[in-house]
């Protein structure tokens, strides 16, 4: 593990203000000064959010940004770099041509890291609890990391934490979760996907801790997160917590939002591992009163089914948070830019995890992640029933015969139900699911998802949909 | 106190408005008056239906109002006048009675509490009038002194110059309260909040930029009921001498002229257009529009996102209303079967009367979040220059808009010019940074060219009964040209406008914002 700051502080500041700017630079004013954590002739690496092709608050606050930036250079430091790895393999370069951000760090006095352009940005692989992972060569030789975190919900973590804001210093393909059932443990009961998540989590946190942590909460984004749905909503807290250690910030974090350490898998593991305070009595609390300031906001869904979608029935199994957290961000994204679709579409059922219940219909089933798909595969909503069509010379003979049609009894043939949709992955690729569904509906059905789908290509996704066709189709992977 | 052609002016409504309930016909005595601050001159008896009818819909349904006029500075004898007007019908001012200043003592300090004012003479005229007053005015010295420096300029100004100055008066008036009322209509909340929207931007010049786009035009916007028919004809002048102006006229529409369908639209919508010469009549029905105004100003600025959107439903679901909301002539060629068959067999759809009113805002508001954030600080740059978009070649207008949660909060004139001087002009990207190091992080820039917002006025308003599938593509054309049209850095759904050949673009669309199944 990299120590990386001269400072050893239990401090955590929360300050409050009338702009982010102010507020941050207060915050770091009540924990000494920027000189406490950044030196003379330093290289600072900033993570930021840079999750999507998104505007504010699915990526960081530039003006946020900014004053960190500019405390840094009145610090000394010698290069401010800034990054992070965007969600689902988008390219940093695609963020940077909808944000254009290149020029205007520069212009501040920092450098734009593309972490996925190895040749820029190349790896170290760091073996860290019997894992390797490719870490940026340019984050461990920095002198100094900062995370500048912008809190939203989460529908894992309930909101995002710093911690989870290290773990995007990997790539989307090195933050993947492989199944690995032990054995005698029951996978999907213990949810262990969340806690090889987090184990993960913490093991990329763990190579090199930041000096300087800050929750960014001035903007809170509440409903649904972390990025813009139609039910999100951003509220003014004028909060922001930052210090040193990033698990006491995360806590104090939790604990604006009245969210205990008890309720945070995430924290109570950092506890374990001691990757940093826990203890709330150990932390020397500055700036605003904790107790004074405390939010009620609305967090993201507990349950799918309280995701609700028009035409769209949900039957879920056992699930575990790789399908959970998926299938969310599926759903949300379906109410958020398929009105019309949805509406043409009629109904459709969505069956995830283990052993769903059967479909309400036949029609339109979507068949969520490897465990939906395995134990559905002998089904009765594999198959339909349908009258098996007279041969036409024969009718004809017949009637010449006249024998009476109604004296037959029709001949019902079963066939393999075509209208499914199968999203394959554990769990499914959202970007994949998207294109295996718009390939299932159609243009006509689902103009909406088709003209999004046209935005996304833009910036690469294209390949995905080789291998399917236009009914019961299926995502390979 | 009062500026005389005011003064007589109102003085002939209200001898007008009490001779109606005396009268057999009131529609025959043929008076002419003029609205009050304007210089439209209007039928007496269509005023007081006027009346009528708008103000308990906008201002209060409550009968007999009290003005108030009151000194702008702390003084002894703060009150200066205090007029009762006793109503029969709610809005028709019918008489008024002077009463003492002294009626009631209130003093500058009095006025943040309305409700205290209201009840105090509102108790004494009960009892010393035996008239229920149930609405105030009150109105400061220098609001009344500006009327009447609006007044002198009506006897010798344009249209144009009169309609800036009205619009000056009520920006003035709202902005330093010189004019209250209690309780407080909906309408003057609504106004109130929308113009602090605006920081050092005047609504006379939200206007001049606008007759300045608009071509010349004549049209007629009708509408009839029981209560109350009339035209407005609006009709744009311009000269290669004279600065160009705007003449407005308000006609009663005689109804026995014509017969109503049983939506309230004009049945002989051709006979309207030659009876007062105009190039185009939009025939609207006036209970939707009442209604959906009405629900306009009960919302709190800025909008909550919901309610922009139900909104937004709404005013499409008003524009496939045709035949039913509201009606036109000559009639659009769209919506013509015929001409809509031919297109659509080109694979286009442009059936306005299947707009999907109720999906387009949920798809516009879902990208606009996505692409731009719900926090957001748009540079609006409008261009001038014919030839290109160079911001160098003239003085373009400059506006930030200001985006908290999906709702926008504030649009600032910007005035910075020597932001422009010393940073590299051709460059978007300077720009950007000079901007953002002066307001606060610039999302977007969006550079518009003024022959870009002449064009979509045109084919969405002007020239609304020639709209095809060639004029839509002709401005989806410019918008892809950057002397037209320019957004840096570029969201994807006009990366995808660029890229794309717009002919597919629009079949695209179209299969967004109209429902699928047609004939
Ligand atoms: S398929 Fe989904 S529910 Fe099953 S183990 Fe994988 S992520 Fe979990």
């Amino acid at each position: 593990m990299i120590k990386n700051s001269k400072v050893n502080s239990t401090d955590v500041a929360i300050t409050k203000n009338d702009s982010p700017t102010k507020t941050i630079n207060n915050g770091i004013e009540l924990l000494g000064g920027i000189s406490r954590f950044i030196g003379k002739e330093d290289k600072v690496f900033i993570k930021i959010n840079l999750r999507a092709p998104s505007g504010f608050p699915v990526n960081v606050s530039i003006d946020s940004l900014r004053a960190l930036i500019i405390l840094c250079k009145d610090a000394g430091a010698k290069k401010i770099y800034v990054g992070g790895f965007p969600n689902y393999g988008v390219k940093t370069s695609t963020l940077n041509d909808t944000l254009g951000l290149k020029y205007y760090l520069e212009k501040l006095g920092a450098e734009l890291i593309f972490l996925d352009d190895e040749e820029l940005a190349p790896f170290s692989n760091i073996d860290i609890n019997g894992k390797n992972i490719e870490y940026p060569t340019r984050v461990l030789e920095s002198d100094k990391l900062i995370i500048l975190n912008q809190v939203s919900v989460d529908p894992l973590f309930k909101c995002t934490l710093s911690l989870l804001n290290c773990y995007s210093l990997v790539s989307s393909k090195s933050q993947k979760i492989d199944k690995v059932i032990r054995s005698g443990k029951d996978y999907l009961l213990l949810d262990q996907f969340k806690q090889d998540l987090i184990s993960h989590i913490l093991d990329v946190f763990s190579i090199k801790k930041p000096c300087l942590v800050i929750n960014d909460m001035f903007y809170f984004l509440e409903g649904a997160g972390p990025f813009i749905y139609k039910d999100s909503n951003l509220i003014r807290t004028s909060l922001v917590v930052s210090g040193s250690d990033a698990v006491a910030v995360d806590l104090i974090t939790l604990n604006l939002l009245k969210i205990d350490l008890l309720s945070s898998e995430i924290l109570l593991e950092a506890r374990n591992r001691k990757l940093g305070i826990t203890n709330g009595s150990e932390i020397n609390l500055k700036g605003e009163s904790l107790d004074d300031n405390k939010l009620i906001v609305n967090f993201s869904v507990y349950k799918l089914n309280e995701i609700t979608i028009n035409n769209t029935y949900l039957q879920t199994g056992r699930i575990c948070s790789g399908c959970f957290k998926e299938a969310y961000y599926l759903l949300n994204f379906m109410k958020t830019h398929m009105t019309k679709d949805l509406k043409y579409i009629r109904t459709q059922s969505m069956l995830i995890g283990e052993n769903p219940p059967e479909p309400d219909t036949v029609e339109n089933i979507i068949v969520f992640g490897d465990c939906a798909l395995t134990t559905t595969k002998n089904r009765d909503f594999r198959y339909i029933q349908v009258l098996k069509k007279d041969n036409i010379i024969k009718t004809v003979g017949d009637k010449v015969k006249k024998e009476k049609s109604s004296q037959k009894k029709p001949i019902v043939k079963e066939k393999v139900n075509k209208s499914i949709i199968e999203l394959p992955g554990c769990p499914p690729d959202m970007l994949m699911s998207l294109n295996t569904i718009l390939k299932y509906y159609g243009k006509t059905q689902a103009p909406n998802l088709s003209f999004y789908n046209a935005l996304l290509n833009q910036f690469g996704y294209k390949e995905s949909g080789k291998l399917m066709k236009k009914k019961g189709v299926t995502n390979d992977v | 106190m009062y500026n005389e052609d005011f003064r007589k002016n109102w003085f002939n409504i209200l001898k007008f408005n009490s001779k109606v309930s005396i009268v057999e016909n009131p529609r025959k005595l043929d008076e002419k008056v003029r609205i009050p601050l304007t210089p439209i001159q209007i039928d007496a008896f269509l005023l007081y239906n006027l009346f009528a009818v708008l103000y308990p819909r906008f201002i209060s349904k409550q009968q007999n109002i009290l003005d108030i006029i009151v000194s702008d500075f702390d003084i002894d004898n703060f009150v200066f006048g205090v007029y009762l007007y006793k109503t029969n019908k709610p809005g028709v001012h019918e008489t008024v009675e002077i009463l003492p200043n002294d009626l009631v003592g209130i003093k500058q300090e009095n006025l943040g509490d309305m409700n205290e004012i209201f009840n105090k003479f509102q108790s004494s005229i009960l009892k010393d009038h035996n008239v229920k007053v149930n609405s105030i005015r009150i109105i400061k010295k220098r609001g009344l002194d500006l009327i009447n420096s609006h007044y002198g300029k009506i006897s010798n100004s344009t249209n144009y110059d009169i309609f800036r100055s009205f619009l000056d008066l009520m920006q003035i008036s709202i902005n330093s309260n010189l004019i209250a009322m209690y309780p407080e209509p909906y309408i003057l909340k609504f106004l109130r909040n929308n113009i602090n929207l605006l920081e050092d931007i005047k609504l006379s010049s939200i206007f001049a930029f606008i007759e300045d786009l608009i071509p010349s035009f004549n049209i007629l916007v009708a509408t009839a009921s029981n209560q109350l028919s009339f035209g407005v004809n609006l009709e744009k002048i311009e000269s290669k001498t004279l600065k160009s102006d705007i003449k407005v006229k308000i006609l009663p529409i005689e109804r026995e002229d014509y017969e109503l369908n049983s939506y309230g639209l004009l049945t002989d919508i051709k006979n309207a257009q030659q009876t007062f010469m105009v190039d185009n009549v939009f025939n609207i029905n006036l209970n939707g529009i009442l209604k959906f105004l009405s629900e306009l100003f009960e919302n709190e600025i800025p909008f909550d996102k919901e309610i922009l959107r139900l909104l937004f439903q709404k005013f499409l679901y008003g524009i496939r209303g045709y035949d039913l909301h509201w009606s036109m002539y000559p009639k659009p060629k769209t919506f013509s079967t015929l001409i809509r068959f031919l297109m659509k067999l080109l694979g286009i759809d442009l059936n306005l009367k299947k707009l999907s009113h109720w999906a387009i805002p949920d798809y516009i508001f879902g990208l606009f979040d996505t692409f731009v954030g719900l926090n957001a600080k748009i540079l609006l740059i409008i261009t001038t220059s014919k030839k290109n978009n160079d911001i160098n070649n003239q003085t373009p207008i400059t506006l930030l808009l200001e985006i908290e949660n999906g709702s926008l909060t504030k649009v600032k004139y910007i005035t910075e010019k020597e932001l422009f001087s010393g940073i590299d002009q051709e460059s978007l990207d300077s720009i950007r940074f000079a901007y953002s190091e002066r307001f606060g992080f610039i999302t977007n820039i969006l550079i518009i060219n003024k022959n870009l917002i002449k064009s979509i006025l045109n084919t969405f308003i002007f020239k609304f009964h020639k709209i095809s599938m060639f004029s839509i593509l002709k401005v989806l054309k410019m918008l892809r040209k950057p002397q037209f049209f320019q957004i840096y850095p570029e969201i994807p759904p006009y990366s995808l406008l660029k890229r794309k050949n717009s002919f597919f673009f629009l079949k695209d669309l179209l299969k967004i914002v109209i429902d699928k199944h047609n004939f």
